[in-house]
């Protein structure tokens, strides 16, 4: 395959590839330079699994455990480059499938039409202005700017169906689908209306600069990562980190930028809950049905226009501020039956009466604000704790840069060893963990079922919360007095400090 | 090449100067005098159609980035068709941005539209309310568009 641009794609075999620092358009540079050198086999990598069996990698990294299928794939196939990439993404990502595939059919120029690698000749009988606008039959002029492809700014290219524009117009049309979003731009066909041949790799990154070639690597890795089962983004925002699933069972990944979430379903870190009631948690903690949940405990429909009405004072004798009907709050029945007959006006032995003879109706009707009202009781109960160790969470994470801090200064001032003095970020993190998990056994508990099992989590979750609160009160005592460059005597923070070890552990 | 608003690009001249001079048949074109990326077409309803005796106005602007993005077109007479709905707006698929591509020229759109008049798309209808009418009766349906032709379209 003809290179003609300095940068086709990554090597994937760097020595020094690795937890590499540098930004993008280092990495680029180096990457580019030592393509020029030419391509080796695939080197041995150095991954870096983490105790989860969780490898976490920036962007370019991914781009090249991407360029290393391509490659393999080409080896073992004799493709090129653009033609694995198109392939292998029309088959997810899934090495075997497609090997198994392509080594199975010997029809291969039917693969590859379909995936617009070749030129469909029957979409040029069916459609014979596809034909039509071949650079033989349009005059010399190039069909999206109209000058003339002899003049001077206007070298025609095309891709093998032979539709020729501008290389200035493919820019702009590149440019174009790049910009429009990911769908648009892994589906670029030749800009000729009808003409179904693809967009390769190589036709991007020779006519791209700058921020759209940024744009287009973005999108083209994107393609591997959101097709492929074993890696996922990390879901926080701002974080540009991915993650490759390895093996093992935990599901639970500890991303560089902090933060931890859940692999399985890519919501944040949920232990003890599973990833169904978590999911399930969320959503009523976000969707109307807790405000249905309670209307329905709270308010009563007026008989007459079915409209909410709050009774939040005064007597049972109702009046719907929409439709002026009268009725009675306790049996919803017209006021008009109601007076001295039925035990005076503000009374109604109709409600009491028919509680008595047990009409259904009524009865079936209070269960089901009952139902509702301790549905909902039981609701906020599990919200409030919930959302109370989320905060918490959330403030344990901004005391984690002060805490650090107060380390540097401990260290400065006092002299304290480094190694002496890291039990506080130790302690600081087990409380965002501690909180973490304790906020979300408040879902696990909000659904269980089984009492007994209820009855034990219960007292784990309480054992936790108070080692968990205790720990939390201790780090953050101002750390102040032990900063005190006067006293030397170290007792105090020693003391301090052995009794977070003991509670903490 | 740089696109903008205000500038009339080769290609836009090049393409006016086509549709003035080979007008497709069945097609009438206006410039607009204030803006030369305006353009305002009477295209006749295809014969054997329900549209047949009507003359239809039809509004194309073309945005900044064109060729990059598609045209925009809209009907500015009143028409009972499934795929064109009571403000004018007009569900082809070349006129949508996945659809589209710069090799299509104004001269296309216009045929596109006049023969969207005659194939009218009961699967993807804008308007599903004409659409229910065009599948539930289709005598009804002609009779109510060739009343709107003859409403309308004169």
């Amino acid at each position: 395959m003809e290179r003609e641009n300095s940068y086709v794609s990554p090597n994937v075999d760097l020595e020094d590839g690795w937890g590499d620092e540098g930004s993008y358009e280092q990495s680029m540079e180096r990457q580019a330079s030592v393509q020029s050198a030419g391509i080796g086999g695939a080197g041995v990598e150095k991954e870096e699994v983490d105790k989860n069996g969780f490898i976490v990698q920036k962007l370019e990294n991914i781009e090249k455990t991407q360029w290393r299928i391509v490659r393999e794939t080409n080896e073992t196939l004799g493709l090129t480059d653009d033609q694995s990439i198109i392939l292998l993404r029309a088959f997810k990502w899934n090495t075997e499938k497609f090997q198994d595939k392509w080594l199975s059919t010997d029809n291969h120029s039917k693969l590859l039409i379909e995936q617009g690698l070749e030129f469909d000749q029957k979409i040029a009988k069916s459609f014979p202005y596809v034909n039509a606008t071949l650079k033989s039959a349009n005059q010399g002029y190039c069909q999206i700017c109209y000058s003339q492809f002899n003049s001077t700014n206007a070298k025609a290219d095309s891709l093998k169906c032979g539709h020729e524009f501008c290389s200035g117009d493919w820019t702009d049309y590149l440019s174009a689908r790049v910009n429009q979003g990911f769908q648009f731009c892994i589906s670029t066909t030749c800009p000729q209306h009808q003409c179904n041949m693809a967009v390769p790799h190589s036709m991007f990154v020779k006519y791209l600069t700058g921020a759209d070639l940024k744009t287009y690597q973005k999108w083209f890795c994107k393609s591997y990562t959101d097709d492929n089962k074993k890696v996922r983004w990390c879901p926080f925002a701002g974080c540009d980190y991915c993650v490759i699933y390895k093996d093992g069972g935990i599901m639970e990944v500890n991303c560089k930028c902090g933060n931890s979430f859940c692999f399985k379903c890519g919501q944040e870190s949920h232990k003890p809950s599973d990833c169904d009631n978590t999911k399930q948690w969320n959503l009523k903690n976000s969707a109307e049905s807790e405000n249905i949940t309670w209307i329905m405990a709270n308010t009563k429909d007026c008989p007459k226009c079915n409209k909410p009405i709050e009774k939040n004072q005064g007597c049972n004798h109702m009046t719907c501020r929409l439709c002026r009907h009268e009725f009675c709050w306790l049996c919803t029945g017209d006021w008009k039956e109601h007076g001295s007959a039925t035990g005076g006006y503000y009374q109604c032995n109709k409600y009491d009466a028919a509680k008595k003879s047990g009409d259904q109706t009524i009865l079936s009707k209070e269960k089901k604000i009952d139902d509702a009202k301790n549905e909902l009781k039981k609701y906020m109960f599990y919200f409030e704790r919930f959302n109370n160790h989320h905060k918490a969470e959330k403030h344990a994470k901004e005391l984690l840069p002060v805490i650090q801090n107060k380390i540097l200064m401990l260290h400065d001032v006092k002299n304290y060893p480094v190694g002496e003095l890291n039990f506080l970020e130790e302690a600081i993190n087990q409380v965002v963990r501690c909180r973490q998990v304790l906020k979300y056994t408040y879902v696990h508990g909000y659904y269980i079922k089984n009492e007994m099992e209820l009855n034990l989590f219960q007292s784990m979750q309480e054992m936790l919360e108070k080692f968990c609160e205790h720990l939390h009160e201790l780090i953050e005592k101002p750390l102040d007095p032990y900063l005190d460059p006067n006293i030397i005597e170290r007792t105090p923070f020693y003391r301090y400090r052995d009794e977070q070890f003991a509670r903490g552990r | 090449m740089q696109y903008s608003s205000a500038v009339v690009t080769p290609r836009i001249m090049k393409e006016t100067k086509l549709l003035l001079e080979k007008t497709p048949p069945g097609v009438r074109v206006t410039v607009s005098e204030e803006n030369p990326r305006h353009f305002l077409f009477d295209i006749q309803g295809p014969p054997g159609s329900f549209y047949e005796a009507g003359i239809f106005k039809v509004e194309i602007f073309l945005p900044s980035d064109y060729p990059m993005s598609p045209p925009k077109a809209l009907f500015r007479t009143k028409v009972f068709h499934p795929n064109i709905d009571k403000v004018g707006r007009i569900c082809l698929d070349i006129l949508k941005q996945d659809k589209w591509t710069p090799a299509l020229l104004i001269e296309k759109v216009v045929l596109s539209i006049q023969w969207l008049l005659g194939a009218p798309n009961l699967d993807d209808p804008l308007d599903t309310s004409v659409a229910d009418v065009f599948k539930a009766s289709p005598e009804h349906a002609e009779k109510t568009a060739r009343e709107w032709v003859q409403l309308y379209a004169k």
